[in-house]
């Protein structure tokens, strides 16, 4: 066994507490952040998966900003980004085949390359695939689905001719809808095709009833002209989807609508960008604990150093032995932190717990390889750094000072202060290295980087303020510590004085420890804040869009029916959204103007908005709050749609108000006149489904509801206002739960640290206070002595994160509002404040618990024996 | 990278030690105080020399500076022929490898590695495998009384056993040369005398030169060679060869040199 491996071996021997602890620090903070990414990579995933049954495996569905970009180049362009698997183009179209009498209209999908390869869009039931050869002009195949082959009594070997339909697109005019037929003059593109294969009925097979075939790209681009084609991407398994979409977005744009199924809806960016900060933060303290406990390990371990060196151990020989020591408990402590991390996904896929919140189900279970991979590294790099700071200091004191110091391990008195500037290499490592190389694997769900650009920038001031006051003035928690100490001392003496000499002698020590503590607290009432606001904004949200209301959907309401509606007893008004345009990437409905200008109305009392309102030449919108926040819009502004024909039309943004309208999923919403709704997206006359009821104070919900249920007997949603808010605050609630277990996990991991430190420090001091005990000083005085070691850490930590508390809220909530685009009024959760000192009392006296049974079982005749 | 000094092949020099104008200082005050002051003598081989001198008279910075755990401020010192100023850190633990043993005071035996682990922790050091030296580890170990306690961790010996291990290990590689400050300085008489006795007998029997440096008259008497080191400085008039002397000689020329 070499030197290195011997001394390797017999330090993890003799030293198991402090090998489990180390472990455990890497450990849980690798694991939490593992468990997040599988999350959130797997609720992604599996809402994927989900979205489309009636085609292929889509990542991404992406469309070139560069218009004259050939499909060719974009393809290429796709193919050699990272994590890229496969790229295929994509475009609809429609085709009439005529085949032995019978007439038949075929939806197309034109693909390239063929075959589709990964993407696995269809199955082929008889035949073969398409390949290469099938594209083009020349003597194209197609795969027909089955029942078009049923229809057209056609097998594979056929041939079939292909015509671009007579009506080549349907316009909206003047609120009617009128095809467009091909002009006379032109010459409607037909070509001849080979039938290679017949698709069974799954996937795009099923489209359009199995009447549709699959073609090479060119022929659907000559059945379909108009439009750009489509790029869809399969990622390499493992490949982060949010840093493919960031790194796609300057030469791309994610065309489909995959807003509610990959949380892009505010509290979902909210929530998941929630989660990746947490698990930063997890990490941050696990390598805190790590580098706290191998620092303060090599420091107890000095003496051997300075012997080993004394008997002629040479400089590499003891880099040697410790970088294989922080190397061995890095890659052990990141592996064990992967397999936990892995298992606690397991954990939370088994109670459905995912990164969009509880109760949302995931089904696949993929390991991203880059960030748990780049996690791993992390730990294994930055045990690595807490090993190499003490060493490399260590390395500067001739040994022989090390073999002469007083103390096991030695301090400043002894003019071996190895922890001298630890404070600065930890702020360093801790603030901001740590930080950033976590952010490099964290691409935030984000709509603009500049926004992102700020609230990093307050984060990084935050933990910037944080860092500077805890690591690099260890002097004033030894002055704050002693004043905290004054009561505690008159009650218990011995101990308190103990403790004062501890907290003059080791202020770095303690101050450090009151970090770890504090960031945990810290984070604990900033994501209390957190939730707190998102609890106000859903408040404020019922107080004007929810209360006495009742949400009502049925199938078309006939005019006839809203009348009665407006007459049950208790109704005070009766509001019909006529029609939803989603085209604008947000829910667009129809208010006519006496709800919208009516009694709560939006428009309620300014003669001027309603006139504007219903002026035929103006088009106008009220939009809700968090659809304004979400695209930066304030009243004045001209905002361009596209209307029924793809034409843009501006509609100038007449207020920002919640009180018309609701939409479950996103609250994102606005109104415009009906008049609007027909006249730009053909929306039928009278065209209600969702119907809201205005009630009278005092109106019994209840009786207003079976009544409607009379007047509406397929009445498929019915909702009160209270209801959903209710369903709200509890919704904010529940999917905020899980990180209270997360933050479990860190105070957890901030008292393992707490115990790391004192054992090892207690350890250090072993000879100290059995001397202390052979003079006299009874077991309670000494027990007493590390109880309230760990209660004035709690203390401080405590008077710290509170005093934080306030301004990292405003940090919090103003970031979460920029990067999720919402408006929650920042709300300080008071209750945490009062709890937090008893939580940190409780997590610090059951931490000290560990070195003062430790100390007391060791024989105060064998502390004093020898040195 | 230093490079290592080659290993000897040819047979040792007769002069294993041999210390030229050596100087040290120290910044005491903001001025240089000198603790070792123009030192020069020699150790052949197998000779038991002791260094005799009063509480803060230099005899641990000299030892420090003959083991090379410490640089000389001038003068020049040779180990087994290789010259210990030349070169850096590196070097010097290179050359305390290969040619010295060091006994401490307060032994600085590794709490955590059994007694044959101590002793054997050198070789490996040097990146020998104990157990190809088995043979000759028992029988140091038998040599110096501690063969059967081979398996206690340190905690589990008496203040003079944990010498003797301290001993064992200083000789576990055959070093030419073993450096020993205050051996005795943390012992009873009786466990003192033993110390003594067993370092004579290593001396014998392995053939290794001892340079002891104490403030104990009886421990210095046992040398064949007793120098006398006063304010740093060595008193070459005073030395007394051909020992080993008795305890009043001594104290005679302590009194001579009114120390």
């Amino acid at each position: 066994m070499s030197l290195t491996s011997f001394i390797v071996s017999r330090n993890w021997a003799s030293s198991t507490l402090r090998l489990l602890l180390t472990l455990t620090g890497i450990a849980l903070g690798v694991a939490i952040v593992v468990a997040i990414y599988v999350m959130d990579h797997n609720t992604i995933q599996s809402r994927l998966l989900l979205q489309d049954p009636q085609r292929g495996r889509v990542d991404l569905e992406v469309q070139a900003v560069d218009k004259t970009a050939t499909t060719a180049q974009v393809l290429a362009d796709l193919r050699g980004r990272p994590g890229v698997q496969d790229v295929a183009s994509w475009r609809e179209a429609r085709a009439r085949v005529d085949h032995a009498g019978q007439e038949l209209d075929l939806a197309v999908f034109g693909l390239g390359p063929l075959p589709a390869g990964p993407l696995t869009h269809y199955s082929i039931h008889r035949g073969r695939d398409l390949g290469p050869g099938d594209d083009g002009l020349a003597s194209p195949g197609i795969l027909l689905g089955g029942e078009a082959a049923r229809l057209l009594g056609v097998d594979v070997g056929a041939r079939l001719r292909l015509v671009e339909p007579a009506v080549r697109r349907v316009e909206c005019r003047d609120g009617k809808l009128v095809p467009l037929p091909v002009p006379e003059t032109e010459t409607r593109f037909s070509v001849e095709v080979l039938v290679a294969g017949v698709l069974e009925p799954d996937r795009l097979g099923k489209r359009n009833f199995g009447q549709m075939a699959v073609c090479g790209l060119e022929v659907a681009q000559k059945l379909q002209t108009r439009g750009d084609n489509l790029y869809h991407l399969l990622r390499q398994e493992g490949a982060d989807l949010d840093r493919l979409r960031a790194e796609l977005g300057a030469k791309y744009t994610v065309v489909d609508m995959r807003g509610a199924l990959i949380g892009e809806g505010a509290d979902e960016r909210a929530f998941r960008n929630g989660l990746k900060v947490l698990g930063g933060l997890g990490l941050l303290l696990g390598m805190f604990v790590v580098f706290q406990t191998l620092s303060h390990s090599l420091v107890a371990r000095v003496r051997q150093l300075g012997l080993l060196r004394c008997l002629g151990a040479g400089s590499g020989a003891i880099t040697r032995i410790f970088l294989f020591d922080a190397i061995l408990l890095g890659v052990l402590g990141s592996g064990l932190g992967v397999g936990l991390g892995l298992l606690l996904a397991r954990l939370l896929q088994h109670y459905r717990v995912s990164s969009l919140g509880s109760d949302k189900p995931w089904t696949t279970f993929e390991i991203p390889l880059f960030p748990v991979v780049w996690t791993a590294v992390l730990g294994v790099l930055f045990t690595l750094a807490g090993a190499v700071f003490p060493l490399v200091r260590a390395r500067q004191v001739p040994a022989i000072e090390i073999l002469q110091a007083r103390g096991l391990a030695p301090g400043k008195g002894d003019r071996v202060d190895l922890l001298r500037s630890i404070n600065l290499w930890m702020f360093g490592l801790l603030v901001l290295a740590l930080p950033l190389a976590y952010l490099a694997m964290t691409p935030l769900v984000v709509e603009e980087a500049a926004e992102t650009r700020i609230v990093l920038l307050e984060l990084a001031g935050m933990l910037g303020l944080f860092g500077s006051v805890l690591l690099l003035a260890p002097g004033l928690t030894a002055i704050l510590g002693r004043v905290i100490l004054l009561p505690f001392r008159l009650v218990m003496p011995m101990s308190g004085w103990l403790v004062g000499k501890v907290i003059a002698r080791s202020a770095g020590r303690v101050a450090a420890a009151v970090c770890g503590l504090s960031a945990v607290l810290l984070a604990l009432l900033g994501l209390k804040s957190v939730t707190a606001s998102l609890h106000a904004e859903a408040m404020a949200f019922a107080d004007v869009a929810l209360s006495q209301r009742l949400f009502l959907r049925s199938t078309p309401v006939l005019p006839e029916q809203v009348r009665q509606l407006a007459a049950v007893p208790g109704v005070q008004q009766v509001e019909a959204l006529e029609g939803e345009e989603r085209g604008g990437g947000f829910l667009l409905r129809g208010l006519d103007v006496q709800s919208a200008g009516g009694r709560d109305g939006p428009l309620e009392g300014d003669q001027t908005l309603v006139q504007r309102y219903v002026d035929p030449r103006v088009r106008t919108l009220v939009a809700s709050h968090r659809l304004a926040k979400a695209r930066s819009w304030a009243p004045g502004d001209l905002v361009s749609l596209r209307d029924r024909n793809g034409v843009p039309v501006a509609y100038e943004v007449l207020l920002i108000s919640d009180r018309a309208g609701f939409d479950a999923d996103e609250r994102a919403f606005a109104i415009t006149s009906p008049h609007w709704m027909r006249r730009d997206f053909c929306i039928p006359d009278a065209c209600v489904e969702h119907i809201t009821l205005r009630l009278s104070p005092g109106a019994d919900a209840s009786a207003i509801g079976a009544a409607a249920r009379h007047i509406l007997p397929s009445l498929p949603m019915y909702k009160t206002g209270q209801w959903i808010a209710d369903y709200m605050q509890r919704d904010v609630g529940r999917d905020f739960g899980l990180f209270d277990l997360l933050l479990l996990l860190m105070l957890v991991l901030a008292g393992v640290g707490l115990l790391n430190g004192m054992t090892i420090a207690a350890l250090g001091r072993m000879r100290e206070l059995g001397v202390l005990r052979a003079l006299g000083l009874d077991r309670n005085a000494l027990r007493g002595s590390f109880l309230l070691e760990g209660a004035v850490t709690a203390l401080l930590a405590s008077l710290l994160s509170l005093g934080l508390a306030a301004p990292m809220a405003l940090v919090l909530v103003r970031g979460m509002n920029h990067v999720a685009r919402l408006d929650a009024p920042v709300t300080l959760p008071w209750d945490w404040f009062a709890a937090v000192p008893f939580a940190a009392l409780a997590t610090a006296l059951l931490a000290s618990l560990v070195p003062a049974l430790r100390t007391l079982r060791q024989s105060p005749s064998e502390s004093v024996r020898y040195e | 990278m230093t490079q290592a000094p080659p290993a000897t092949t040819a047979a040792p020099p007769a002069t294993v030690l041999e210390a030229r104008s050596l100087f040290r200082f120290r910044s005491v005050d903001g001025q240089e105080v000198p603790i070792v002051r123009d030192v020069t003598f020699s150790l052949q081989k197998g000779e038991f020399a002791t260094i005799m001198g009063p509480s803060g008279s230099g005899k641990s910075t000299l030892l420090h500076l003959l083991a090379g755990l410490d640089r000389p401020s001038a003068g020049e010192i040779l180990v087994a022929g290789q010259d210990l100023g030349r070169g850096d850190e590196e070097h010097r633990a290179a050359i305390r490898r290969r040619a010295i043993g060091f006994i401490f005071q307060f032994f600085h035996l590794l709490p955590d590695l059994t007694v044959e682990e101590n002793v054997t922790l050198p070789l490996r050091i040097a990146g020998q495998s104990p157990r190809r030296h088995a043979g000759r580890i028992h029988n140091l170990l038998e040599l110096l009384g501690v063969d059967k306690l081979k398996k206690r961790l340190p905690s589990a010996l008496s203040g003079g056993e944990m010498q003797r291990v301290s001993i064992a290990r200083a000789l576990a590689t055959q070093p030419p040369l073993v450096l020993a400050d205050e051996p005795t300085g943390n012992l009873s008489s009786k466990a003192g005398e033993e110390v003594i006795a067993l370092l004579r007998s290593a001396r014998e029997q392995l053939g290794t030169s001892i340079l002891l440096v104490t403030h104990n008259p009886r421990d210095a008497a046992a040398g064949d060679r007793v120098l006398f080191l006063h304010d740093g400085a060595l008193r070459p008039s005073a030395e007394l060869r051909g020992g080993p002397f008795g305890v009043s000689d001594v104290f005679h020329r302590l009194q001579e040199l009114g120390i």
